[in-house]
């Protein structure tokens, strides 16, 4: 995954990388190991959170579309991305350059 | 008697001329440059919320397949470039499913989620240190 070899740039950048899945946390923990993922993931199995940021079941299929949100530190949405794509993955250089 | 000018020295006069009015150009050029853009760029530092609002409108339903077609995979890109810019059509090829209308927060909502490694994330407390990128993945997607 693109965003964890970036991890560190976003680090130094004083930006943290949360991502969220609508899956049970046994499912991604899972994933994380696979994928050697170092940033703090959050399973959102009753998908409240993709609820509130409109991205659930884009796609039809009870999981969240692939979504990016920049939040700043005032909690305001500074930048945004949702793909109706499934396969889409967020391309890094794009969101460290949308970075408060 | 008036004596004459040497050709030499319209030449040097002329070199003169020449270098005065070439440093005059170049100060009243460096002169605009700290003044010259200030005024278009002030009402945009003075205002910053506006334009980062601006991005966040352009970005979320419209501006997406630009930002992701430059960067995404080209096998991804067509499919989120027509789906992006009008989400509405989708559905006539799946008549069952919901149409996916983009209703996007401006303000993040706050929520605490379990994270893997154990504890609990809270999205307020992780913005007290900085700016967080969020990221909806799928699995297995």
């Amino acid at each position: 995954m693109e965003l964890q070899n970036q991890y560190e740039t976003f680090r130094q950048s004083g930006a943290e990388i949360v991502s969220l899945a609508v899956a049970s946390l046994e499912s991604v923990e899972g994933w994380c190991q696979r994928a050697g993922i170092r940033y703090p993931v959050l399973a959102d199995p009753e998908h409240r959170v993709a609820e509130a940021y409109g991205v659930y079941n884009l796609l039809g299929d009870g999981l969240a579309a692939p979504a990016v949100f920049v939040v700043g530190t005032d909690g305001r949405i500074v930048w945004s991305q949702v793909s109706l794509a499934s396969g889409d993955q967020p391309n890094a250089q794009t969101i460290l350059e949308h970075l408060p | 008697m008036r004596k004459r000018i040497s050709p030499h020295t319209w030449v040097i006069l002329g070199l003169g001329v020449a270098l005065v009015a070439g440093f005059a150009l170049l100060l009243a050029f460096l002169g605009r440059e700290p003044g010259g853009p200030a005024p278009m760029i002030t009402p945009a530092l003075a205002n910053p919320s506006p334009t980062v609002e601006q991005v966040a409108e352009r970005a979320t339903p419209t501006a997406q397949p630009p930002t992701l077609s430059p960067s995404t995979s080209p096998l991804s890109t067509p499919a989120a470039e027509t789906l992006n810019t009008s989400p509405i059509p989708a559905p006539a090829t799946e008549t069952s499913s919901p149409t996916p209308v983009l209703a996007l927060p401006e303000t993040a909502p706050d929520f605490t989620l379990e994270q893997t490694g154990g504890g609990a994330f809270t999205l307020s407390e992780q913005l007290a240190q900085g700016p967080v990128v969020l990221v909806f993945f799928r699995i297995g997607g």
